[in-house]
């Protein structure tokens, strides 16, 4: 007996659609992991908060005012809604990134996973979910301290909120588009360097793009964290203008096609 | 046999990865100095404000120590960590006769040549930035070593002791990221409140950051003497702990 | 031999799983029933794994037909799953939990009310023997307690069947019997087992039925004492000689035993009695270093059939 001649095509495994239900268990998994490891949890939101006060009011008090739309913003109010994003990125990073990375990679989590109910959408919903849930977190505790430090100019801060929202979720199914397609540790160290850091630094986050030439202005508003910064500063700032839509656009585009695409790579990562 | 032995070692071991890794460890730097030495620098409007300086140069020189000060910090953690625990590469090594003081110089040995590789191209860079205004800035990589080491020996004592990665948290997050943004590097110390410029004084960051200035673009001054003394005291006190805490951690 | 599909609680017709470059698993048919120890014995590299992830449903079959407690892994993988239980190969333990949060997630995952689970996985974690490690998390564990959590993982639904991915593998053998004894224990309940090996003491030990595979193909059938019965002799002698015994050994050797193979090693005299073999031998004026007379194994099942060892 030989092989059939003409192999059927491998069948989808039979498995209903992502599920709310289901993905919100790998959130709980999640926090019951956390329990364990609060620290860390807690440490992520110190960074932009230190940066805040090193850069926003330490170096601030050498810069008169930023130009950001048709206002002159005080630095800290500049600087402040982009580290705000950056708390965002943050969250997306560790528990979009790193954390499924070494749950796929090393601890083979998500291969035990699919052996019960829980399926490969569950999986890329629930990490994303609270990834964003992480993100959020950050956001709301930032925005806590800008109003503490009187950084909030607007009543339409109040939409920054939501805003948060949108961004760690664009932002966490990025991230996990990225665990999706690498395989080796020492690409962590690229992942770091190449993608997170130069966004973080270079995305109109700490000075306006308006510095850049004109022809990186364009590259530069190709990516994410350009949007979520902006976002957020148009909203904290009370400085909105018809841009402000194309920011939400953008982040929700990202959000929706970057989880179908991760919902894709991960089922090759673990089927086949 | 010897710590020169433990520094080939290290070579062959990480030579392949060596390549990847150096260039993104001078990649780090250079972008924190595109972005805030050009883009925040470009903000920056007041005239004399950084000793009259610049705040490209100001921020450069700072930024130069500060990475060489992670470096130095991260190479101490889990590197070493992993040699004690994980990989037991000590235990092997004292299999032979190697002694744990050679194995601790060895170490600092290797991790003065990483330094080595990090500060020497980023230095280039600087120069071709024109940062420098004397002579003496070729000093500056030595000075940027040692600082690096005597940051590196106490935290090697600190992992010595360690049986998780926990601390490394507390490590990173609390004690590295704000000497990182508080010691100098970002804006001048005199910024500070009171308490806070005491504190910065009192931290091996602050006075590798103003050796640094010193010798590149502002005045060698007498304080010189005074900051090379709190570093080289710092890694002297850093060797001593640091070798009693391996020999105890691996000589049961 | 191979019974109607409808009876069998696993049946695979052509069951094939062929990758770009290679083929894993090569058109095999097999049944296991309800209640038994089902074996898939064989080298590393021969279609065991491949199988049991395709019984899983966690790998697409690439030909033929396969059932799992009648339904169909490709349409109603959900359905299979919520009543299967499975120990990979390698455990997949959650390190970042300990070892009851382990337990207590995969109740989340299969949606088990959380007062029934409490009590299941006390019951669990007791029958694994794992009570004084319950809160300890997962990495100080040794090989042998984590391969039992990982078993008491699989149970948490209650499964009909269970399938075992080389479940003692690099476990001393305290620990491998300690296994053994609590699988025995789930099938006098009444679970299904299957279980793949390349450990022949295992196959002998557990299974009621197995099939033995290798490269891809299903090369014999049965129960192990059938397949010893057909394949080998009652015993076999073993013999380690030096090389000028050796030469001696095969002008002389015929008729003192019905099979020879001549390993590197050593020298397998396959025959009723092996003592009686040994003193013809003797008798010849030959002295091996080293005699053994032992039981036929299904190692000697395996070399018989492939020419080759089970562990190479």
């Amino acid at each position: 007996m030989s092989a059939i001649e003409a192999p059927l095509r491998p069948a989808a495994p039979g498995h209903p659609p992502p599920s709310f239900h289901r993905a919100v268990k790998i959130v709980r998994r999640n926090v019951l992991a956390y329990k364990h490891y609060w620290i860390a949890f807690v440490s992520g939101f110190f960074e932009p908060f230190f940066y805040l006060v090193a850069v926003g009011f330490g170096v601030g008090q050498f810069v008169e005012s930023v130009p950001f739309g048709d206002a002159r913003l005080e630095y800290a109010s500049f600087l402040a809604p982009g580290l705000l994003a950056a708390s965002t990125l943050n969250g997306a990073v560790f528990d979009g990134f790193f954390g499924p990375f070494f749950k796929l990679n090393w601890m083979k989590t998500y291969d035990g996973m699919i052996t019960t109910p829980v399926s490969i959408p569950d999986i890329a919903v629930g990490e994303v979910m609270w990834a964003l849930i992480r993100g959020t977190i950050y956001g709301v505790g930032f925005l806590i301290v800008m109003l503490g430090l009187g950084l909030i100019h607007s009543w339409w801060a109040v939409l920054a909120l939501p805003a948060v929202m949108l961004s760690s979720g664009a932002l966490s199914a990025g991230a996990m588009v990225l665990t999706s397609v690498t395989k080796q540790i020492s690409s962590l160290e690229k992942v770091m360097t190449l993608v997170v850091f130069p966004l973080f630094l270079f995305s109109g986050t700490f000075f306006p793009i308006s510095l850049y030439p004109d022809y990186l202005q364009p590259v530069v508003q190709a990516t994410p964290l350009y949007h979520s910064a902006t976002l957020l500063r148009s909203l904290t700032n009370g400085e909105l203008g018809p841009g402000t839509l194309w920011h939400v656009a953008y982040l929700t585009a990202m959000f929706v096609i970057a989880s179908a695409a991760a919902i894709r790579q991960m089922r090759k990562r673990l089927i086949f | 046999m010897s710590a020169a032995s433990i520094v080939r070692r290290n070579w062959l071991v990480y030579w392949r990865a060596w390549r990847s890794s150096f260039f993104l460890s001078v990649l780090t730097p250079l972008m924190f100095l595109s972005a805030m030495g050009l883009g925040l620098g470009s903000l920056v409007q007041e005239e004399g404000a950084f000793g009259g300086a610049g705040y490209l140069k100001f921020f450069a020189t700072g930024i130069f120590a500060a990475s060489c000060m992670q470096s130095g910090v991260f190479s101490a953690t889990y590197p070493v960590m992993g040699k004690i625990t994980w990989q037991r590469n000590y235990e092997a090594m004292l299999a032979s006769p190697l002694s744990v003081r050679n194995i601790f110089f060895g170490e600092l040995g290797w991790m003065a040549v990483t330094l080595a590789q990090i500060s020497i191209p980023f230095f280039g860079i600087m120069a071709l930035f024109d940062v420098f205004d004397s002579p003496t800035a070729i000093l500056a990589v030595p000075i940027v070593i040692l600082l690096g080491l005597s940051c590196a020996a106490p935290v090697f004592a600190l992992t010595a002791t360690l049986q998780t990665d926990e601390a490394y948290t507390w490590l990173f997050r609390f004690v590295v990221t704000p000497l990182f943004l508080l010691s100098g590097t970002f804006f001048p110390i005199e910024e500070l409140p009171a308490w806070g410029r005491v504190l910065a004084q009192a931290t091996p960051l602050y006075h590798g950051v103003e050796l640094v200035r010193q010798f590149t673009i502002f005045d060698v001054g007498i304080s010189a003497l005074w900051h090379v003394a709190y570093l080289v005291g710092l890694l002297t006190a850093g060797i001593l702990v640091g070798v009693r805490n391996l020999e105890r951690r691996l000589l049961p | 031999m191979v019974q109607s599909p409808g009876s069998a609680l696993i049946s695979a017709r052509g069951l094939s799983k062929s990758f770009e470059s290679l083929i894993a698993v090569d058109a095999i048919d097999f049944d296991v029933h309800k209640g038994e120890v089902f074996g898939f014995l064989g080298p590393n590299g021969a279609g065991k794994t491949s199988t049991m992830r395709m019984i899983g449903c966690t790998s697409p079959r690439t030909g033929g037909a396969l059932h799992v407690m009648g339904m169909d892994p490709s349409t109603d993988a959900a359905g299979i799953k919520a009543r299967i239980g499975v120990v990979p190969q390698t455990d997949n333990l959650d390190i970042e939990l300990t070892v009851r949060e382990n337990l207590e997630v995969y109740a989340m995952y299969f949606d088990i009310p959380r007062d029934v689970a409490r009590s299941r996985i006390d019951e669990l974690i007791a029958f694994v023997q794992l009570d004084d490690k319950m809160k300890s998390k997962v990495e100080p564990l040794s090989g042998g307690m984590k391969r039992r959590l990982t078993i008491a993982r699989a149970l948490v639904n209650q499964p009909d069947l269970l399938l075992l991915d080389e479940p003692t593998t690099g476990l001393d053998p305290q620990a491998r019997h300690l296994v053994w004894d609590r699988l025995y224990r789930l099938k006098q309940q009444g679970v299904t087992l299957v279980i793949t090996t390349h450990y022949m003491d295992e196959a002998e030990q557990l299974c009621d039925r197995l099939v033995v595979m290798d490269k891809a193909k299903i090369v014999a059938e049965g129960s192990p004492r059938e397949l010893i019965a057909r394949y080998s002799t009652r015993e076999v002698l073993e013999l380690r000689v030096t090389d000028e015994v050796r030469e001696r050994l095969k002008e002389t050797v015929d008729g003192v035993a019905e099979r020879i193979e001549w390993l590197p090693d050593r020298v397998l005299l396959y025959t009723e009695s092996g003592e009686t073999a040994l003193s013809q031998i003797n008798a010849a004026g030959l002295h091996p270093d080293t005699a053994l007379v032992r039981r036929s194994t299904l190692e000697d099942v395996f070399l018989t059939i492939t020419g080759r060892s089970l562990v190479e």
